[in-house]
């Protein structure tokens, strides 16, 4: 059984190159036909933000803030990663299923399709990360000791979203309807995680079993320099538990299926 | 005398689901609940270094799962394929990214078929060469017209040194001088003694090129041996067939369907084994 994750691992330590090159033409080839390219990554979510400000924060909060912090800097802080999130979860997916005719051998290491689209998808968070701290610096939160978080969290929300794209690609390959499934739950899950409203009690305790959860507290902390990371590191182990946790059932799953990829399509 | 290419007991299944929701049961229960197809069934044969076999049969006699299965795209249901050194599918549909240049796609492909940076790099010159399509290389690949889509995906396979090299119904797509060049080159792998599978309803063709002759009917193999021969066999064969009624045609087909659906009793899993190239073949090409 352990067997799986460690032939995955030794497949993406000897593909990095591969993965690298094929997330450059991954990316190409999906902006390749527009003029704007790259730039309305950052655009799209630019002019969702400022709907998002103004239902949530002008509309149904009537400008109050929360916990200190103004309604703007709280949603940049907290939304950043889910512009990340969210497509990552339902392009990597689709991955296996939709590349799978490009591979022309075999002996093709499947397991580095959803870490190239998944890399792919990582240049325009950056992208986004630096937007968000120029933002931010508008409204007096300034980059300092506590950026430092970035890395770990960017580290965490990889592997969270690597392991749960080696199931998810091998189930969807297998059964597509799960692509609508995983959809559904994405658009839910943009308001049952701390995006818009902060949760108190019980309802709070629940919806952090939700590892996403993490994620987006995290992001806040790391943007708007508050301990929450430090303050919660019981979470970071439980956060860390449901990662291996998918990456073993994940890479099981996919080596268990991934002869059977080529007969799905 | 080793062999370059063998087959062993070789089935290819697939199972014909009348719902979705079979498909599904079969996943999680195992037991399948569809008929079982046999795109090739038991096939077994060798072919030595160096010669050039011609794969012949009507339409649905298993070909283009045997050009799949010979380039190592998919695994046998059962048996062993042995592959020995690298292998080539040139195909019409070459998948090539029609978003990406002509460049891009020398190294797309170079990557997918598991190549280093250096040894793409290496290739490249020649592969534009010899695909020739002048400033169209620095092109997206959705701009070519078909003609120069089949010749870039041709010259990047036949460019990456194979050692056995898959041709299926590649040649019609090109004109007269393209074809006549990617003969040449063929003819150059066949000096080389390297072993070439072409497969094309072109009975003229494989007797003009082949020095062998596979002949598939109905997922299993009818004949196999020198081309003259089994060329001639099957002449007659579609002489025979055609003078047939529609329904004499159609029962000959419903007495080796029920043969191709008939479960094959094994319970291993297939493989596809890739060997090192030889020594030998090494010296030969140089």
């Amino acid at each position: 059984m352990l067997k799986a994750p460690k032939q995955i691992y030794s497949e993406i330590r000897e593909s990095l190159y591969l993965i690298l090159r094929l997330s450059m033409y991954e990316t190409k080839s999906m902006y390749s036909m527009q003029y704007l390219g790259f730039l309305w990554e950052l655009v799209t979510p630019i002019l969702q933000i400022s709907v998002y400000w103004f239902v949530f924060g002008f509309g149904i909060r009537e400008g109050r803030d929360i916990d200190g912090v103004a309604f703007l800097p709280w949603l940049v802080s907290g939304i950043i990663v889910w512009f990340f999130i969210s497509p990552a979860i339902t392009t990597t997916a689709r991955s296996v299923y939709s590349r799978i005719g490009l591979v022309s051998k075999m002996s093709f290491p499947l397991s580095t399709i959803p870490a190239y689209v998944l890399l792919s998808l990582l240049y325009r968070h950056f992208g986004m990360i630096l937007v968000s701290f120029v933002l931010l610096a508008f409204f007096g939160y300034y980059p300092g000791l506590h950026t430092f978080w970035l890395i770990y969290l960017l580290i965490s929300a990889v592997a969270l979203l690597y392991a749960l794209a080696l199931l998810t690609s091998a189930l969807t390959t297998i059964i597509r309807d799960l692509q609508n499934l995983l959809m559904s739950v994405m658009r839910m899950m943009l308001y049952l995680t701390p995006i818009f409203w902060l949760p108190t009690g019980w309802v709070q305790q629940v919806l952090q079993l939700n590892p996403l959860y993490y994620l987006v507290e995290g992001y806040r902390s790391m943007f708007l320099g508050t301990d929450w990371i430090v303050e919660n590191w019981e979470w970071g182990f439980y956060y860390w538990g449901i990662v291996l946790i998918l990456f073993f059932v994940g890479s099981n799953v996919h080596m268990r299926f991934r002869r059977y990829f080529i007969d799905y399509i | 005398m080793t062999s370059q290419v063998k087959f062993e007991n070789v089935s290819k299944r697939y199972t014909l689901y009348r719902k979705q929701s079979d498909k599904l049961k079969e996943i999680f229960t195992g037991k399948t609940n569809g008929t079982q197809f046999y795109a090739l069934r038991n096939v077994s044969f060798e072919v030595p270094p160096g010669e050039v076999v011609g794969i012949i049969g009507i339409n649905g006699s298993g070909k283009s799962t045997m050009s799949n299965l010979l380039a190592d795209v998919m695994p046998p249901t059962h048996g062993q394929i042995t592959l020995r050194g690298k292998t080539a599918l040139i195909a019409i549909s070459s998948g090539l990214n029609g978003q990406l240049t002509g460049m891009e796609n020398i190294e797309l492909k170079g990557l997918m078929l598991g190549m280093s940076k250096e040894q793409i790099a290496a290739l490249t010159p020649e592969i534009i060469d010899f695909a020739d399509i002048g400033e169209f290389i620095h092109q997206p690949v959705k701009t070519y017209s078909s003609g120069m889509k089949s010749r870039l995906g041709f010259a990047i396979s036949i460019n990456i040194d194979p050692d056995i090299l898959v041709i299926d119904e590649a040649l019609s797509v090109g004109d007269q001088t393209f074809t006549d060049k990617c003969l040449t080159k063929m003819n150059e792998f066949k000096d080389q003694g390297k072993t070439i599978f072409f497969i094309s309803h072109s009975v003229s063709q494989v007797k003009q090129f082949c020095t062998q002759a596979l002949w598939l009917e109905y997922g299993e193999i009818r004949e196999y041996g020198p081309v003259e021969e089994i060329v001639g066999e099957y002449n007659k064969f579609l002489k025979w067939y055609r003078q047939l009624t529609k329904s004499q045609q159609n029962q000959y087909k419903e007495s080796k369907l029920t043969q191709r659906t008939t479960i094959v009793d094994s319970n291993d899993l297939g493989e596809t084994i890739v060997l090192p190239r030889t020594q030998q073949t090494k010296e030969m090409t140089g």
